[in-house]
């Protein structure tokens, strides 16, 4: 049962790292998390979800929620992630501002927010 | 534009068990609009309905390549925005939004690694290939699936139904 003030090195497990714009990849402290939020996952992601379209997740920052989705889901770690950066395609929505034009992965999380997970489709040929 | 370099590892629809069906009036409509994008790539959503079994396709939302135009003619892309106007289509129709088309113009309809390192999991993909010529004519289509550990594609038999 997950606690209001329950810390992301308790909740997420070995996956503990997270990017900041100063000093790159940094191990996670025990910061103190309060802030709940809900993320929409779009409809080729579900089967990972367990067929949830929506779920609860945790952080303060959107690099902490994805954190939290993944500590939840572990299997869509690959599909969201290629190592420990976010795969192009991604894109995070907090109601109808896409976090590229705000602080990106350090935008702050507000209580009870709405977050919107909405890939990018893209493809193409073989080039020589 | 030469149509080389390396194809992914991919599975026979012989190795596998999925099955993708179509109607042939949708089909030709797939085929117009990716037709009148060549030389550049033509994409789009399919809606349907997924039973368990085969995926029935019952409608498309064909959408313009948002890839500048110098790069259209071996790359597509399909917008944040543009795949919200998929998941509302879907929600509206009460149909669930199954997966993407998009041609290769000149090329062999196999995925590309720029396709794997893009694909979205449990989607299906209709990949035609589109050659030039007066008018543009589409050769083939088949649908793949990507693999659940991203190496690789299947290829699901896709059914035309009348």
């Amino acid at each position: 049962m997950a606690r209001p003030w329950q810390t992301l090195g308790e909740s997420l497990g070995p996956f503990e790292k997270r990017m900041t714009p100063r000093v790159g990849w940094v191990e996670m402290t025990e910061r103190t998390i309060h802030t709940m939020a809900t993320l929409k996952i779009p409809t080729p992601l579900r089967p990972y979800t367990n067929g949830a379209a929506e779920v609860n997740v945790q952080g303060a920052t959107v690099a902490d929620v994805m954190l939290s989705l993944v500590g939840q889901y572990p299997a869509l770690k690959q599909h969201l992630y290629a190592g420990e950066s976010l795969r192009p395609f991604v894109n995070i929505f907090i109601g109808q501002d896409n976090i590229k034009d705000l602080q990106g992965l350090e935008t702050a999380v507000a209580e009870n927010a709405q977050l919107r997970l909405i890939p990018s489709i893209a493809g193409g040929r073989r080039v020589g | 534009m030469a149509c080389t370099g390396k194809i992914r590892d991919v599975r026979k629809k012989a190795q596998v068990d999925m099955a993708l069906k179509i109607s042939s009036v949708l089909l030709k409509e797939l085929h117009e609009h990716i037709e009148s994008a060549h030389p550049g790539e033509g994409a789009g959503f399919l809606l349907g309905e997924d039973t368990g079994g085969a995926r029935i396709v019952r409608a498309l939302v064909p959408l313009s390549n948002a890839r500048e135009e110098s790069a259209r003619f071996n790359r597509f892309l399909l917008t944040a925005e543009d795949y919200l106007k998929g998941e509302m289509a879907a929600d509206e129709s009460g149909l669930s939004l199954l997966g993407v088309f998009h041609s290769h113009p000149d090329c062999v309809n196999v995925p590309s690694e720029y396709d794997r390192e893009w694909a979205m999991p449990w989607f299906s993909y209709i990949i035609s290939r589109v050659d030039g010529g007066a008018p543009a004519h589409t050769v083939s289509d088949l649908s793949w699936r990507l693999r659940d550990d991203r190496e690789g594609y299947d290829e699901e038999t896709l059914i035309v139904t009348k």
